[in-house]
């Protein structure tokens, strides 16, 4: 069999094609030029650099010949000194030595929430006072003063906050600017409103409004004395811990949803923060 | 005139699948993880595959805002010359937001085909409960998702259903971007 191939007819052919392939391989190589050609991502633990140490060839040939014992004396641990040592901001109090308080470490700055008999650096906050609290450790107490800096708090004028608040279906529309007013002066809440943690077996149950104050911002937000709040955003309130860390993160928040237990039936409150 | 447009045709085809095989999938994977970390959502994958048609990425975590929302079992991008295909299977929400939303899908498709509608892209979904489908509306700039879900899905998600109006048998959601 002869077959005739016509070299000039196939190129003829064929060269189109390859310019096309050409044209494409060089769109896609401008491409590649501007894409990034790694990307970082965040390694969790970075290997550790072996720390750099001169070797002693002296000391080392001589310390084979003659071993020294030493005796290792133990350290004595240093004991954290409570009363030097942190910062009570607040107090929050309630009837029969109930309540809770959120002090700070000066060497860290890092703030804790405590509730009564529970326990900081072995230290357990045994009574809640005006003013000042009391720690107890190994049958001695000691006594924290509330931090003078702390007793200064900012009051702003504002409007009523029935006109802030707003009622739709069964949905609240809150003003951004009354929370973080209720932010700036927290005693102002407290003024208003008296919570206290529910327990059951030693566990946190959600925490009960004890009492609200009439004309008062909670009231006008749909919740009644009696009410046992048990989550806000579908996270259960274990400790006043988890309370406060919603507390904190309340500006952040768009949507708010509690769930609260009232007469026995379970009771969801929404609100939209604008 | 019959052959030229014919001959025209083919070098477009040729050019169209010379243009996806050449593609320098990897690094449009980079771009993507770049946009998509200024929205502070990071990917984490250790199995990638990039094929000559498609790109696969398996076990995957994304992360939102430092925490871990959603695994995904595989993702999978196959572009074949005018329809492009993005198939997620098996996605699980973390159990905090497992209230929202169902915490198992099954399947993601997203579909997005140059020759029957250049305008349009399409979404369709099934989870334990139910399905949902729905079309990315590029003129008008709106998403629009359909719920085929039982009675019991609606009362059990509030959350996410309160949003949605029915419309016949479904309940459908709007959204313009």
């Amino acid at each position: 069999m002869n077959i005739n191939i016509n070299l000039n007819t196939l190129m003829a052919k064929l060269t189109p094609v390859i310019i096309v392939i050409l044209i494409a391989m060089m769109l896609n190589s401008i491409l590649y030029l501007y894409l990034p050609k790694v990307h970082f991502c965040e390694i969790e633990q970075a290997e550790k650099i072996i720390e750099y140490k001169k070797y002693r060839f002296k000391e080392n040939f001589q310390a084979l010949k003659i071993v020294k014992h030493k005796r290792k004396i133990p350290k004595s641990k240093k004991e954290y000194k409570l009363i030097s040592n942190i910062l009570l901001k607040m107090i929050y109090k309630e009837k029969e030595n109930t309540g809770w308080i959120i002090i700070s470490d000066k060497s860290s700055s890092n703030s804790k929430i405590l509730g009564i008999q529970e326990s900081f650096k072995n230290y357990r906050l045994t009574k809640i006072f005006e003013g000042f609290v009391v720690f107890s450790k190994n049958n001695k107490e000691y006594k924290v003063l509330l931090d003078a800096n702390e007793k200064k708090f900012s009051y702003i004028q504002t409007d009523s906050t029935k006109d802030r608040i707003k009622k739709s279906g069964g949905q609240y529309y809150l003003g951004k600017n009354l929370i973080k007013e209720y932010m700036q002066d927290s005693s102002k809440m407290w003024k208003e409103i008296s919570i206290s943690e529910i327990k059951n077996k030693g566990k946190s149950n959600g925490f009960k409004i004890n009492k609200i104050a009439k004309k008062s911002l909670f009231i006008d937000l749909g919740l009644k004395e009696g009410d046992i709040i048990k989550s806000v955003n579908n996270i259960k309130l274990k400790s006043y811990a988890d309370a406060f860390d919603f507390y904190r993160k309340i500006n952040k928040v768009r949507n708010m949803k509690l769930t609260v237990l009232r007469e026995n039936k379970i009771v969801e409150l929404e609100y939209e923060i604008k | 005139m019959k052959n030229v447009i014919l001959r025209y045709v083919f070098y477009v085809m040729i050019f169209l699948i010379f243009m996806i095989l050449f593609l320098p999938k990897m690094n449009l994977y980079y771009l993507g993880l770049d946009k998509l970390k200024t929205n502070k959502i990071i990917l984490v994958s250790h199995d990638i595959e990039d094929k000559l048609l498609s790109f696969n990425m398996n076990n995957v975590m994304v992360n939102y805002e430092n925490k871990n929302t959603v695994k995904l079992n595989r993702i999978s991008l196959c572009t074949y010359i005018y329809i492009s295909k993005l198939e997620i299977t098996d996605i699980t929400f973390n159990d905090r937001i497992k209230d929202y939303i169902p915490k198992n899908i099954k399947k993601l498709i997203i579909t997005y085909n140059l020759m029957t509608n250049p305008l349009k892209i399409d979404i369709e979904s099934t989870f334990t409960k139910g399905k949902f489908f729905g079309h990315v509306d590029l003129l008008e700039r709106k998403v629009v998702i359909n719920l085929d879900v039982s009675h019991s899905f609606i009362k059990d998600y509030k959350d996410l259903t309160k949003k949605f109006t029915k419309k016949g048998e479904y309940y459908s959601y709007e959204y313009k971007y």
